[in-house]
């Protein structure tokens, strides 16, 4: 209700001012630009994310100096800590960074946006922004409409920072204006409640246009007019840092519990970086009053004043903080429990991560690999054995002869619980996100897809396997018995196999593979001669044989399709030349083409 | 680096199509230099061994690098082809 009745008023109240002043329209003009060209940055960012941003983010982020670093160094080249704050709560998502790593990016990006102040306050206010503005909208708009999608990015980067310049440009002549015909400094507060009241509506304004930079560059232009005292203003840019956590808070909502942990240390930080600034005013101006004398810095020129200002004691927050970091961690980890681990149920496939291309990849394949140990699982305890000794140094061989009676498990609520559910909800998130990507990461989510239907085809197969295993496997004939406990052996080596694969990603290929798919072709074709030749020594019954004839086949299926999704699933390497390798895997033919040639000199000598 | 290289990685700058193709190619090429050594090996390996049964296994082996070196060829061929 609230929500629907708050955008009505919004624009009622605007329309009232836009009426009653139009100066007043000119500043919202001004913040309206500002955003909008925010949202062009974003965008154009956004355009080199399709690998760079992120493999830079996994790269950087490994000690907390390098995180707090990385969030000073992007915060200061994009001009935007939402976005760097958004990426981080993605990648977090995503599991491929940890909270600590996430809170120092957090950190450093506090103080990286205080650049933003620095840049207006020194330069934006003395040049005439908008000759610049001009100029980077042409080229900017050109650029739009070219073809390559990095053409495209520096078209909105560059349309970007135009708007955002043409933005400063029109709150600039606003307030000059406004100036002329009403006095906002005759509604000064002072003392300790101005300085809430202030702090107050720093925050209000930074939740409502979601920018701290906006709010920031309001501040300054309006006190570069002296429409707010410069006490004022340091109370606005105290609740401006308090606000922007707000962005964090709603990215984090549709987060899991690690995004929610970094939206939280985000808030804790600027809540009590922002409390000490104001319980320490005094000290603080004094401090800002000295160094700005060091620097340089004119006594009247308070703009500069309130970008020292706004660096110092965000640079205080981080040096308070820092060693902080870990008992953050602790009580954020108590406060914000991850759920309870419930297999059925996506882990991280949250709707953050489908923002970015590579986050909403590693997503489906972190939950691809889920569903691969959950049919491993159910795998192994089909064929009546127990995970932990199928895949660790056990003799296999042995320890199936030595078993003595069935286990039987319901393999279809099995896959109907920690299989299919998974699966469904993997094939919704794909859908959802590969709309408008680029063909590399479309390309990988077709190879995740096509791994989840392998494994589920594989878990099938264990299905049809498991009925007559149940029947020979402790039968009384020991031919049987020894041929049940071959085919047994077969998939559970190959699993044993496939997590040595898993263990050292970057020691195989693609094409290494193809020799384990050649040896399975190979077992695939001697079992059908043994089988007969079985059946012709009497060994076992025809019934017996047609029954082993197909199981076989069950069997070559499943390890089959096993192999496929671990081809997507445990072969790390570059994405090029994971397509290549894939091209030139031999299919079923070539490889039997090689089986038949074998065969052939076999026989010739 | 030949001027003939570099002029191609600067037009590959601003062409998506280009650049995904030129990687392309470079990728195949690493990965039939490492077949091809990978196939020097197995041949060393089955000079030096005596039992007819491993003998059998590392020709096998021989016979499955060799046909994907010769279905990489076969793709490098066709991309230089285009790429002119």
């Amino acid at each position: 209700m609230l929500r629907k009745a708050l955008l009505p008023s919004i624009f009622i109240l605007l329309a009232y001012g836009f009426w009653l002043s139009p100066d007043f329209k000119v500043i919202s003009a001004g913040v309206a630009l500002f955003l909008f060209g925010m949202l062009s940055l974003e965008e154009g960012f956004r355009a080199f994310s399709g690998g760079v941003l992120e493999k830079v983010l996994q790269r950087s982020t490994d000690r907390l100096w390098k995180s707090l670093g990385f969030g000073v160094l992007t915060t200061t080249l994009m001009q935007s800590s939402s976005l760097v704050s958004v990426i981080t709560i993605s990648f977090m998502s995503a599991g491929l960074l940890d909270l600590s790593a996430g809170i120092g990016i957090i950190f450093g990006a506090n103080l990286g946006t205080t650049t933003g102040a620095w840049l207006v306050a020194a330069f934006g206010l003395k040049l005439k922004l908008s000759t610049y503005a001009m100029p980077m909208l042409v080229f900017g708009v050109i650029l739009l409409f070219q073809r390559s999608s990095q053409l495209k990015g520096f078209g909105y980067i560059l349309a970007g920072l135009g708007f955002l310049f043409l933005g400063i440009h029109y709150m600039k002549e606003g307030f000059e204006t406004f100036k002329g015909n009403f006095d906002l400094a005759a509604y000064a507060v002072s003392g300790y409640p101005g300085l809430f009241l202030y702090a107050a509506i720093g925050t209000l304004a930074t939740v409502v246009m979601q920018s701290s930079h906006a709010t920031l560059i309001l501040i300054i232009t309006a006190l570069s007019s002296n429409q707010i005292s410069y006490e004022n203003a340091l109370a606005l840019a105290i609740g401006a840092n308090v606000g922007t956590t707000i962005t964090a808070i709603i990215g984090a909502m549709g987060s899991n519990a690690q995004g929610r942990r970094l939206a939280g240390a985000h808030l804790i930080f600027n809540v009590s970086t922002g409390l000490v600034a104001i319980l320490f005013i005094t000290q603080l101006v004094q401090a800002v009053d000295g160094l700005g004398q060091w620097f340089g810095i004119a006594d009247l020129d308070f703009t500069l004043k309130l970008a020292l200002f706004h660096t110092l004691f965000n640079l205080l927050g981080v040096v308070m903080m820092l060693p902080l970091i870990q008992p953050m961690t602790r009580l954020l980890v108590r406060l914000i429990p991850e759920p309870q681990i419930d297999i059925e149920r996506p882990r991280y496939m949250v709707p953050s991560a489908v923002q970015f291309p590579d986050t909403a990849v590693e997503a489906v394949r972190q939950e691809t690999q889920r569903v691969f140990d959950n049919a491993q699982e159910l795998i192994i305890r089909g064929l009546s054995m127990e995970p932990e000794r199928v895949l660790g140094d056990q003799d296999l061989d042995a320890e199936l002869t030595a078993q003595r009676h069935y286990t039987p498990v319901d393999i279809d609520d099995l896959y109907q619980r920690r299989i299919k559910s998974l699966f469904s909800a993997i094939i919704a998130f794909i859908s959802e996100a590969s709309f408008t990507w680029k063909e590399q990461q479309s390309g990988s989510l077709h190879w995740l897809r096509d791994a989840n239907s392998n494994i589920v085809e594989a878990v099938k197969a264990c299905k049809h396997l498991q009925k007559n295993m149940q029947l020979y496997l402790f039968s009384e004939e020991p031919a049987i018995r020894r041929e049940y406990n071959q085919l047994r052996l077969q998939v559970v080596e190959l699993l044993r196999q496939l997590d040595q694969l898993r263990q050292q990603p970057d020691e195989n290929s693609v094409l290494s593979l193809d020799e384990t798919r050649l040896t399975l072709l190979e077992w695939h074709r001697e079992q059908h001669l043994r089988y007969y030749r079985l059946i012709r020594d009497a060994e076992i019954s025809p019934e017996m044989g047609s029954s082993l004839i197909n199981d076989a086949g069950y069997v070559a299926t499943i390890k089959q399709s096993l192999l496929a999704a671990a081809t997507t699933l445990f072969i790390q390497g570059g994405r090029t030349k994971h397509a290549v390798e894939r091209d030139l895997a031999l299919d079923d033919a070539e490889l039997n083409e090689i089986l038949t040639l074998a065969e052939q000199a076999r026989r010739q000598l | 680096m030949k001027t003939r290289k570099l002029i191609d990685r600067i037009r590959a700058l601003f062409d998506d199509d280009l650049r995904s193709s030129q990687k392309n190619r470079e990728a195949l090429e690493e990965v039939l230099k490492q077949l091809r050594s990978k196939e020097k090996k197995f041949e060393a390996e089955l000079q030096q061994e005596p039992s007819p049964e491993r003998r059998e296994k590392l020709e096998m082996k021989i016979k499955l690098v060799r046909s994907q070196r010769k279905k990489g060829i076969e793709k490098l061929k066709q991309a230089q082809q285009s790429a002119k």
